[in-house]
């Protein structure tokens, strides 16, 4: 029988092409560097359960076409995505000056509670560095994004980075502020009698503390 | 702590709007509030927002000046009489927003400057916002100059948007973008706003905007006018809705809601006239599908066979047949390709088709030499082209690097593969490099093994796909709507249910399309895929065939298991590499026959494969290849003789050496 799970997420990665998002999901499924990875043609597809927070969450991956000429094909398959690792690569500028753009599709196409970490990824290339940590951790906090450098090749953070993601869902979640049944939301459960045991509690939604901050 | 919010994103911006906000005497009298319209986008939400002009150029003040002091606007006190003189179907005002709310206020003559403050208060009392997620319909009117009411969820009407410099079109496909605006049934002039999740789909679905799609979507819409216009071409879609997306009624055979449709609508007969601009959707019986058999590759032995004494290739035609009935012995593929992809014409004697290589090389040496001028031109500024080379440079390091062909650190087939792309971004300088290209020179290289005879065999090529890479990508778009039309023939029951998995506009095929299966079999089957799809047989468009044959293998899974949208994405994705390329190739062949035999086909359907109705012979379509013209003039230049490689390949080509193309420049 299929897999069981307490919840299901969809994930997006996105970035400029050549950021290392296919490798990135490569290293975070199969636990290694894709030495000879082709690029991504229109949309790739992985999935993986993790344990987080006593929870298991099967997250579902769609990893996207980098080139701007595609944005339009790669748009569509941002519907009702919860999470979303967002890419530049530290040693290219032209990748970061990009983000501002994939991060307006992620929030108006995905969905407006998306939670989004950004990956400063090729951490492992820190010679050729031409985007500081303090620069893009500065960018981060101005778009309310999660922010780590990641290294593909060497796996530094990766497994981080889409746990941290998936665990600010799992928070969101609990706390109310985000509601799975909500269309398009990107999460489903995995098992329907975990709807029933968490009901009572979301009738206490937070949402409205958010705001007085 | 400082709240951290978003930019906010200006999507339309238009002066030039005005609000008529009197006109009860008559019109030369309405006073006029010029102001603008914008529609922004702020954490997800999309605001639409109408704000009076401050500046002083402004009719409305000249007219406002002349205005008795009297006049007074009451829009909550008597409103319905009023603006439903000016605006028609304005159901009611309940007073909710703002400007509503100011129960009535006097329009003070612009005297002094406390008028000026007053009027610029007075005027701001127009201005109005909402979000779209509260919008509920929007009535248009298209006469003189546009304008438009807005009523929201609440019931509000605003006042009408008078859009004197025009951008009403420019707004409403803003909206489009996000939210669905269907025409009323009950008033063509007003849209109804759908709010629901599917706006976020929107995106690659606006690439559709063929009537192909349209009349699905008109039915959806407005089913009382579309049945009205042709009610004979509803048959399907009762068909479609007794059938619904119950399980139970998938599993009915079709001819027995056939039966029931014709029972419960006696006298019931389907017109298979077409109108223009009305895709007629009528289910055909196709009869059986044939039988095909495929054949072994052309030998070495054949294919000299067919090369007469002055190395002409004789009896075309059938060479093409048997290319296309089981493709090419590895040996062969060298010569033949450059004949398939029309670099050679067939008729050519073996000395032209020497001095034809011997121009080329020429050609593209010289070009080669404009490339490094440009190279310098393209790092001085251009932007998106700059982007474009680095893309190119990053692709060229992850194309087909496990083959042995291009594996490994500073192997010269990659260097090839990178100087050819290039070659071809001066080429044809305004597409430049686009991701996907150098999947397809890839194995045309591989094959060719030579820098010239590559770049030419892939200008060819890249001339059938061309449009896939364009700008606004209309290569695609076309190609999912004729693959569209082909499944609804072949299968409305499963392209129904892929429509009502929101895949109906068939993206999951997009990768297949857009570079003609390359990652979808494996490299040598691909080689096989692509000179049976060169031959041209037996129909055009044949390669959209091969999508509907592994469709058609894959849909009874993709229905009995319910796969959603990601699943069926995910579904087709994770084919790559597991399909057998004679295997499908044999049933792209078996459905065409079986379309060729039918005896009505929709015309739009034999205009995508070039058939007609009845079953055509072969012979008659098999056109020439046409030869190519050279985009670019030459410059006689020293000319490059290639080493043409002698290394002998083994059958497959697998075990082969890594690129033996040599260049070297002759002495002067």
């Amino acid at each position: 029988m299929s897999e069981t799970y307490d919840f299901l997420f969809k994930f997006l990665v996105i970035g400029s092409a050549g950021t290392g998002k296919s490798c990135l999901l490569h290293q975070f499924i199969e636990n290694k560097f894709k030495q000879d990875s082709n690029h991504t043609i229109g949309v790739e597809f992985g999935s993986r359960v993790v344990n987080v927070g006593g929870k298991t969450v099967k997250l579902q991956i769609w990893d996207t076409a980098g080139q701007e000429r595609f944005r339009s094909v790669t748009r569509s398959y941002y519907r009702g995505a919860a999470g979303a690792l967002l890419v530049y690569d530290i040693t290219s500028r032209e990748t970061y000056n990009a983000l501002t753009n994939w991060l307006t599709d992620a929030r108006t196409l995905a969905s407006p509670n998306i939670v989004i970490i950004l990956c400063g990824n090729k951490k492992d290339l820190d010679a050729d560095r031409e985007v500081t940590f303090l620069e893009a951790s500065r960018f981060a906090q101005e778009n309310e994004l999660m922010f780590l450098e990641t290294s593909a090749l060497t796996g530094e953070n990766v497994e981080e980075a889409f746990l941290k993601c998936a665990r600010t869902i799992l928070n969101k979640i609990e706390s109310g502020e985000l509601d799975p049944e909500r269309m398009g939301s990107g999460i489903q459960y995995g098992d329907a009698s975990l709807r029933q045991l968490r009901q009572p509690r979301s009738t206490t939604a937070q949402s409205k503390q958010q705001c007085s901050c | 702590m400082a709240m951290l919010t978003l930019p906010i994103v200006v999507l339309y911006e238009q002066e030039g709007i005005f609000i008529h906000s009197d006109s009860e005497r008559n019109e030369d009298q309405d006073s006029l509030i010029s102001g603008f319209l914008r529609v922004t986008e702020k954490e997800g939400e999309l605001i639409v927002e109408y704000k009076p002009m401050e500046d002083a150029v402004d009719p409305s003040n000249i007219l406002c000046a002349g205005k008795d002091s009297s006049s007074v606007v009451e829009w909550t006190q008597c409103p319905k009489e009023r603006m439903q003189k000016n605006v028609e179907n304005q159901l009611s005002y309940e007073a909710e927003w703002d400007m509503v709310n100011t129960i009535s206020f006097k329009k003070k003559p612009y005297t002094n400057g406390e008028g000026v403050l007053s009027h610029v208060h007075e005027r701001n009392k127009w201005a109005f916002f909402f979000n779209v997620g509260d919008l509920k319909t929007i009535k248009i009117k298209k006469e003189g100059w546009p304008y438009l009411v807005f009523c929201l969820k609440d019931e509000t009407s605003l006042p009408a948007l008078h859009f004197h410099q025009g951008g009403s079109e420019l707004f409403l496909d803003c909206l489009k973008k996000h939210v669905l605006l269907d025409e009323s049934p009950f008033d063509q002039t007003v849209l109804i706003v759908n709010n629901h999740s599917k706006a976020l789909s929107q995106s690659f679905e606006n690439l559709f905007d063929d009537t192909t799609f349209g009349l699905v979507q008109k039915f959806k819409k407005d089913p009382y006018t579309t049945t009205l216009g042709g009610f004979s071409k509803v048959t399907n879609y009762l068909f479609d809705a007794f059938r619904g997306q119950d399980a139970e009624h998938l599993q009915r055979p079709a001819s027995e809601v056939a039966d029931l449709l014709s029972e419960a609508i006696p006298g019931l007969e389907i017109n298979h006239q077409e109108e223009p601009g009305f895709e007629v959707i009528t289910r055909i019986d196709l009869g059986s599908r044939p039988e095909v058999e495929r054949r072994e590759p052309v030998s070495i032995e054949e294919w000299t066979g067919k090369v007469d004494s002055e190395g002409r290739i004789q009896n075309v035609l059938h060479l093409k047949l048997i290319i296309f009935k089981g493709g090419l012995c590895h040996v062969v593929r060298k010569e033949a390709w450059k004949f398939l992809l029309g670099y050679f014409p067939w008729n050519s004697t073996r000395d032209e088709r020497k001095n034809l290589q011997k121009r080329k090389t020429q050609n593209s040496f010289s070009v080669l030499l404009q490339r490094i001028s440009i190279h310098e031109f393209l790092q001085a500024g251009n932007h998106s082209k700059h982007c474009s080379l680095l893309f190119l440079e990053k692709d060229v390091n992850r194309t087909d690097r496990t083959n042995t062909f291009y594996e490994g650190p500073d192997n010269p087939g990659l260097i090839l593969l990178h100087d050819i792309l290039m070659t071809y971004c001066m080429y044809d300088f305004d597409l430049g490099y686009v991701q996907g290209m150098s999947d397809l020179l890839s194995p045309i290289l591989y094959v060719m093994e030579n820098e010239v005879d590559a770049f030419w065999c892939f200008v060819s090529f890249m001339e059938q796909m061309h449009q896939n890479f364009e700008e606004q990508m209309q290569g695609m778009k076309t190609q999912l709507i004729q693959l569209s039309t082909l499944l609804r023939l072949l299968d409305i029951t499963f392209w129904n249910y892929l429509e009502s998995q929101d895949s109906g506009y068939l993206y999951f095929c997009f990768r297949w399309l857009l570079i003609c299966f390359k990652r979808e079999f494996s490299f040598q089957d691909v080689l096989r895929l692509w000179e049976v799809m060169w031959t041209g047989l037996p129909c055009q468009n044949f390669h959209l065939l091969v999508c509907c044959a592994i469709l058609d293998s894959e849909k009874q899974k993709i229905m009995d298991e319910h796969y959603g949208f990601n699943e069926i994405l995910k579904h087709i994705n994770e084919l790559s590499m597991k399909l057998d390329v004679e295997e499908v190739l044999q049933k792209a062949e078996a459905i065409c026959l079986q379309i060729k035999n039918c005896k009505d086909l929709p015309s739009a359907v034999c205009e995508i494969l070039g058939v007609k109705s009845e079953a055509l012979n072969p012979a008659a379509e098999s056109s020439e290849q046409k030869t190519l013209p050279v985009k670019q003039t030459s410059k006689m230049m020293h000319a490059v003789e290639p080493n043409q490689s002698s290394v002998p390949l083994d059958r497959d080509g697998q075990s082969r050496e890594p690129a033996q193309v040599v260049f070297s420049l002759p002495h002067a």
